[in-house]
C-alpha cells in the first residue's frame, strides 16, 4: 500500500468513534457507507442483500475501533472488510446451488431493474454478468476509484492479478455492451 | 515521441487502469498523451475507452436508506461513562432526591425508633437459653 496509515484522514476518527464519541461515529458513516453500499450492491446484485453487508461491515468498524491501530489505511481495511463478507454470501449461496450467483439476484431487483432506465439495467447486466472477482475489480477501481494497489490489497491478490482480472472485465464489458458504446459514441 | 508508447501499450494501460489519464502510470502518462495528440488511431482508441466508462458511469446504484443509517449508528460505541456519571444515574433511576431521599430518610427513622423503643425483653429472654446450653458443657465445672 502506497498510501501509509500516517496519511489517512480517517485514522482519528476511528480511534474518536472507538471512545463513543457520536460525531465521529456519524462522519464515519456519512463518509463510507455508501461506498460500501454500492460496492456491495455491484457484487451481490441486489440492494437488500447490499444492506445486511453495509450493516456487518460497521458492526466489525464499531467492535475494532476502540483498539484500531493505524497499521494499513481504514478505507482500505473497511473495504476488505466489505469484500470479504461478500464473497462469504456469494458462496453461501454456491452452496446453496443458487443458479443466480452469477446473475442480477431475486425477483424483486429484476422487477426493479425494469423500472429503470434501459441503459442502467444494460449496464448493471452486463457488470452482473462479470464473473465475481472481476465484479470486485472493477467496482473497486472503476466505482469507488481506489487506486490498483490499495484494490490489490482490499482482495489480498497482487497488482498484476488486480491489472488482469481488471483488463479481463473491461474487454467483456466493451463487447456486451457494443451497441450501447457505439450508441454513445453517435450521441455525445 | 517514447517507442514504448504506442498503440497496443496504450490499450493495455487502458484495460488496466482505466479511460481517466489521471490514473495512467506516472512514468507513461505524458508519453500516451502525446501518442493520442498525435495518431487519430491512438485517439480513437482512447475515444472508445472512454465511451466504455461513461457508459457504466450510467448505471447509479440506489443510495442507501435512512433507516439503514440511523440501524448502523443506534449501534456504534456509547461514551465511557465516569463512575460519579454512573451513581447519578443510578439515583436518578430511583427516583432522584424526589422519591428516593424521602424513602432513606424514612427507612433510616424507622430503623433508629426501633433501636430506641423495641423491646429489650425480647434480647434478653435468650440469654438464660444460652447459659443452659453452656451448663451442659463438661468442659465448665463451674456450672
Amino acid at each position: 500500500m502506497t498510501t501509509t496509515a500516517r496519511d489517512d484522514p480517517d485514522a482519528e476518527l476511528v480511534l474518536r468513534a472507538g471512545a463513543g464519541d457520536q460525531a465521529a461515529c456519524s462522519q464515519l458513516v456519512d463518509r463510507w457507507l455508501a461506498p460500501v453500499h454500492r460496492l456491495a450492491q455491484r457484487v451481490l446484485g441486489n440492494a437488500a442483500d447490499a444492506d445486511e453487508v453495509a450493516q456487518d461491515t460497521f458492526l466489525r468498524v464499531w467492535e475494532h475501533a476502540s483498539r484500531w491501530k493505524p497499521d494499513a489505511k481504514f478505507s482500505t481495511w473497511l473495504f476488505r472488510v466489505a469484500h470479504n463478507l461478500c464473497m462469504d454470501r456469494l458462496r453461501a449461496r454456491r452452496r446453496g446451488d443458487d443458479t443466480l450467483l452469477d446473475t442480477l439476484g431475486d425477483e424483486t431487483t429484476v422487477a426493479r431493474e425494469a423500472e429503470r432506465a434501459a441503459t442502467a439495467a444494460s449496464v448493471r447486466e452486463a457488470v452482473a454478468a462479470l464473473p465475481a472477482r472481476q465484479r470486485m475489480a472493477l467496482s473497486l477501481c472503476h466505482f469507488e476509484e481506489l487506486g490498483n494497489i490499495e484494490a490489490a490489497g482490499v482482495m489480498d491478490i497482487s497488482v498484476e492479478a488486480l491489472e488482469s482480472l481488471l483488463g479481463r472485465a473491461r474487454r467483456a464489458l466493451r463487447s456486451s455492451l457494443a451497441t450501447l458504446v457505439d450508441e454513445a459514441d453517435a450521441a455525445r | 515521441m517514447d517507442p514504448q508508447a504506442n498503440i497496443d501499450r496504450l490499450r493495455d494501460v487502458l484495460e488496466r487502469h482505466g479511460a481517466d489519464a489521471a490514473r495512467w502510470p506516472d512514468g507513461e502518462r505524458a508519453a500516451l498523451l502525446a501518442l493520442v495528440s498525435a495518431s487519430p488511431d491512438a485517439a480513437a482508441v482512447l475515444d472508445d475507452a472512454r465511451r466504455l466508462a461513461r457508459v457504466l458511469d450510467d448505471d447509479a446504484m440506489a443510495a442507501p436508506s435512512t433507516a439503514l443509517r440511523r440501524a448502523i449508528l443506534a449501534r456504534a460505541p456509547q461514551p465511557r461513562r465516569s463512575f460519579a456519571a454512573a451513581l447519578a444515574e443510578f439515583w436518578a433511576a430511583l427516583g432522584g432526591a424526589r422519591i428516593a431521599a424521602p424513602a432513606f430518610a424514612l427507612a433510616l427513622a424507622f430503623g433508629a425508633a426501633l433501636g430506641v423503643y423495641g423491646d429489650p425483653a425480647v434480647a434478653d429472654d435468650e440469654q438464660p437459653d444460652l447459659v443452659d446450653v453452656a451448663q451442659l458443657a463438661t468442659d465448665y465445672p463451674d456450672f
